[in-house]
């Protein structure tokens, strides 16, 4: 027997799903493109996460362990 | 602040795959053999769990709504994905046969006929130079990328053997596409969604007669023996409020079944596409619920993976 999901906590940080997809227009699929929501207490969310866009992600939170391992990946692209 | 990109499990260091055993023939050999075969395939579409039945070589048809043509919404190098395997060329093929809700890609992985038109050629060029470049694998996804095969297996086809080639996919197909895919990838990076046929029902419109569970867990043990050849990553992505439902199902299955493969615990679900649908949904992934889930993950003794 499932139980229904809990009832969502009122002091999480709001965001209003957006009925349309991340990009307001199409991409261009030949060319990258990255999405990324920021919600008021800080907290950025990103897809499609692009090698310089990790490098400025690291810097704006150098204690975020994960993507500064991210953002090294881009030390074996050529400038 | 804080960062999110998928999961943030701090002393976790990347670790490398070995570089799989080559099979003979070579396999864009083995994608271009298996090309009529898939092709034909599509004439009477039973390659996923919904057994439609369509003649997709007819045109769009299907619940996937895609016909015998593929195209694809994203190339890129990208550094979202697990770290063993970044950076990553990732070539996103529009449609998909579920329908979720939470979808972060929702418009082109529902939409087939989004982007543009699959030219494997070129897109194999890309590829090269994204290696080239320092690229450490190339990755296949969607949408769902096993809805395609004949593209799929012409992209394969095109691309160098000797790079690592990942498929990203949410092991939604049958047994009938087993013998189309088998060989062909480095690594396997299923998406276990759902923990039981309700939420998959719910949340993706995937109807209890197709056995979701049944279908996804027998692929995962599939991907296991394809170890010759080839590593498996599960993926799963933590929603909010189906840490119970949904991880603990599947954080049990994986410690009984698959005990020593490695897990990706997704942590950056973004409210998205129609996740407004489903009050649970409306909100990021609250602090306390990852903290259970990654304490249910210990528990369970998984080989968890940044």
């Amino acid at each position: 027997m499932m139980t229904h999901p809990p009832i969502p906590d009122v002091n999480a940080p709001r965001v209003a799903p957006h009925p349309y997809p991340p990009h307001a227009v199409q991409p261009d699929p030949e060319s990258p493109a990255t999405d990324f929501m920021i919600l008021p207490d800080g907290t950025i969310y990103a897809r499609n996460l692009t090698p310089d866009l990790a490098a400025i992600l690291a810097v704006l939170n150098p204690y975020d362990a994960t993507m500064a391992l991210r953002a090294a990946t881009i030390l074996r692209l050529p400038p | 602040m804080t960062t999110a990109v998928s999961t943030s499990l701090p002393g976790l260091a990347p670790t490398r795959f070995a570089r799989r055993q080559r099979l003979v023939p070579p396999r864009s050999a083995l994608a271009r053999e298996r090309l009529p075969l898939a092709r034909q395939s599509l004439a009477d579409c039973h390659l996923c769990l919904h057994h439609c039945g369509a003649d997709r070589l007819a045109g769009p048809s299907g619940r996937c709504h895609a016909g015998p043509d593929a195209r694809f919404f994203a190339a890129q190098t990208d550094v979202s994905d697990e770290l063993q395997l970044l950076p990553s060329f990732a070539v996103s093929l529009s449609g998909c046969n579920l329908r979720c809700d939470f979808c972060i890609t929702g418009a082109p992985s529902w939409n087939p006929r989004a982007g543009s038109e699959l030219d494997a050629v070129r897109l194999a060029d890309r590829a090269r130079a994204a290696l080239a470049h320092g690229a450490r694998s190339l990755m296949i996804l969607g949408g769902e990328p096993t809805i395609h095969l004949p593209g799929l297996l012409e992209l394969v086809a095109a691309l160098p053997d000797n790079a690592t080639l990942v498929l990203k996919t949410n092991a939604c197909f049958t047994e009938a596409a087993r013998p189309l895919l088998s060989g062909l990838f480095d690594v396997w990076l299923p998406d276990l969604k759902f923990g039981n046929a309700d939420c998959a029902h719910r949340l993706a419109a995937i109807p209890h007669a197709a056995d979701y569970w049944t279908t996804v867990t027998s692929n995962l043990l599939w991907m296991v023996g394809e170890g010759d050849t080839s590593e498996l990553i599960v993926r799963h992505l933590l929603m909010p409020g189906h840490v119970d439902c949904c991880w603990a199902p599947a954080a049990h299955w994986l410690s009984q079944h698959l005990p020593d493969v490695k897990v990706s615990l997704r942590s950056g679900y973004w409210p998205a596409w129609h996740a407004a649908r489903h009050p649970e949904l409306r909100v990021p992934l609250p602090r306390t619920e990852l903290d259970r889930a990654l304490a249910l993950a210990q528990e369970c003794r998984l080989n968890l993976v940044p």
